[in-house]
């Protein structure tokens, strides 16, 4: 089957995320271990680190997801080859080499002195973005190769389209937000103040427009959407995301020392958040209405689905139970945060890179049609595992909200004495169990990535203009 | 607010926008498959809606400025579904990619 580079590059982009997966899977387990046997690993490795591992695993499989994404469907839709194509996939390699590298360093060496050399080879120190400093600036010139490789491309070949001109307008942010990872501020209510900009205006604002233009691309393959409904209904998300998610910053800013209107700023526009999110899932009905839940493939197609639930769910509903100040006073950086967390991040983000997963995958297996039973069970198993977490973090985060906050006043006792409290320590299973189910979703996924459309025969002109090219 | 203030307030919070989007979900499918049977759904998930944003306002310890957001997001969800629907129906019109 003929592929551009660039789909070569984007497939392994997708194969290095789909590894990243699991590895964040293996250290969300081990983070969860930690909870019920507190003394796991006593000496040997840390839970901080575990978690570390296990945060910027996530961060790490979906971006790698996200460019995966791009670098295969840019070639469909300019019809040409990446410009600069080597030096993209020179930083792929580069980009490996450095998550290794930095794992085995948080794995091995974990922590150091606070001092420059622990910032440059260890770890940074800045929550999230905890790559030391030599890989954060690896990470800086990827961003940026990535986004010339867009650009150039566009530039080479004299024409953009609407979702184009939507991801190159969203890469400049996507790049330059990252640069707050850099700053080193002795005021804390200052240094947190702009490390959320990067965090939550990635995540919320420029991942949401990358995500939008992803899926906008993964609905043109998967069911013939046409380019003027995608792209018109992109622009309408775009705006409604941007002028919610934007401001909605604030609900950061609540406890972190800022101004007392970001309580105002930050809590009205979070409870605008989700009017967004509930046209997105409109859509999504419409679209599964107009198919008749059918598509040539059916795991692309419900992965789609999934994205649109799972994000109105995760973010919406589970973000709006503790977004107002009066709520997320005693809420934040409970186990509800991480309730939320959870629920969102997979639902926004995760499905829709499984579903261009499977669609690069009908492509290259020349499948006519992809279905079976494999990605049935590994599509349940993965929802019932999340929401099983986001369930039990949730009950286990009302316990400290209610208990820990305000019943003991956040006092140390009470955070120590919550820790043996029936609901919490249950709640804290269930979590290890359900991340179990999720873990054998993984399992499934992986086994149905392999096999899924082999024996298919070849495709037919009609279904290779859907799936690819 | 009380501790039990806080768990009542945001498990409303939550099931507002649950039944929201049930609502959403319902109408659209409603909808597009001009099913007359899922009508009494749809009241039902519209009427859950209504009635817990009134429980926000009226049982929950939130200040009043949260509790006139939550009435006006409560219109706003009423409409978002009918709206959305019809500028897709209106745009697949134009392109002739309605299939239903």
């Amino acid at each position: 089957m003929t592929m551009y580079r660039s789909q070569h590059l984007g497939l392994k982009y997708l194969a290095a995320s789909t590894v990243l997966f699991g590895a964040m899977i293996v250290f969300g387990l081990l983070s969860a271990l930690y909870y019920v046997w507190p003394g796991f690993l006593l000496n040997v490795f840390n839970f901080s680190t575990a978690k570390i591992v296990h945060i910027n695993g996530l961060v790490l499989w979906l971006l790698m997801g996200f460019i995966g994404a791009v670098y295969w469907f840019i070639p469909q839709e300019l019809e040409r080859e990446v410009e600069g194509i080597a030096l993209g996939e020179l930083m792929f390699w580069v980009l490996c080499a450095a998550i290794g590298v930095v794992v085995a360093v948080f794995i091995f060496v974990q922590y150091g002195g606070a001092n420059e050399t622990s910032m440059w080879f260890i770890n940074q120190g800045r929550k999230y973005v905890e790559a030391p400093r030599w890989a954060a600036l690896g990470i800086v010139a990827v961003a940026g190769v990535f986004a010339y490789n867009v650009m150039a491309t566009v530039w080479k070949a004299g024409r953009s389209t609407g979702v184009l001109t939507v991801l190159i307008l969203d890469l400049v942010p996507l790049l330059v937000l990252y640069l707050d990872a850099f700053p080193e501020m002795t005021n804390m209510s200052q240094d947190l103040f702009w490390w959320w900009w990067l965090v939550h205006l990635w995540v919320e604002a420029t991942w949401e427009v990358l995500i939008g233009c992803i899926m906008a691309w993964t609905l043109m393959h998967l069911v013939g959407a046409s380019r003027r409904v995608v792209e018109s209904w992109l622009y309408v998300e775009v705006a409604l995301v941007l002028g919610t998610g934007i401001l909605g910053l604030g609900h950061h800013y609540f406890w972190i020392g800022t101004p007392r209107y970001w309580l105002g700023i930050g809590g009205a526009f979070s409870a605008l958040e989700p009017l967004p999110l509930l046209g997105m899932v409109v859509h999504a009905v419409y679209d599964a209405g107009t198919h008749h839940l059918k598509a040539p493939n059916r795991p692309a197609f419900y992965w789609t689905l999934a994205e649109a639930f799972g994000n109105f769910l995760g973010a919406g509903v589970f973000g709006f139970m503790m977004t107002l100040p009066q709520i997320n006073m005693y809420s934040h950086g409970t186990q509800w945060t991480a309730s939320h967390g959870h629920f969102a991040f997979w639902g926004a983000y995760g499905c829709g890179v499984l579903a261009v997963l499977y669609l690069a995958l009908q492509h290259t297996r020349g499948a006519e049609t992809l279905d079976g039973r494999a990605w049935r069970w590994s599509f349940a198993l993965l929802n019932i595992g999340i929401a099983g977490m986001a369930g039990a973090l949730l009950v286990a985060g009302m316990d400290q909200a209610f208990f820990e906050r305000a019943v003991g006043g956040s006092t140390w006792d009470a955070f120590l004495a919550m820790q043996g409290r029936p609901w919490f320590t249950e709640s804290m299973w269930a979590r290890l169990v359900f991340g179990v189910i999720f873990a054998v979703g993984y399992a499934i996924l992986l086994y149905d990535l392999f096999s899924i459309g082999k024996k298919a025969g070849a495709l037919s002109p009609e279904a290779l203009a859907a799936a690819g090219r | 607010m009380t501790p039990q203030a806080i768990v009542v307030t945001a498990t409303l919070l939550g099931t507002f926008v649950a039944t929201a989007g049930a609502y959403g979900v319902l109408f659209c499918m409603s909808s597009m498959w001009a099913e007359p049977r899922l009508k009494p759904a749809i009241y039902a998930a519209y009427a859950a809606m209504c009635a817990t944003a009134c429980a926000i306002v009226a049982f929950t310890p939130l200040h009043v400025g949260w509790k006139l957001l939550v009435a006006a997001s409560c219109a706003a969800y009423v409409v978002i579904p009918p709206i959305t629907l019809r500028h897709l129906a209106r745009l697949h019109e134009k392109e002739g990619t309605v299939s239903s």
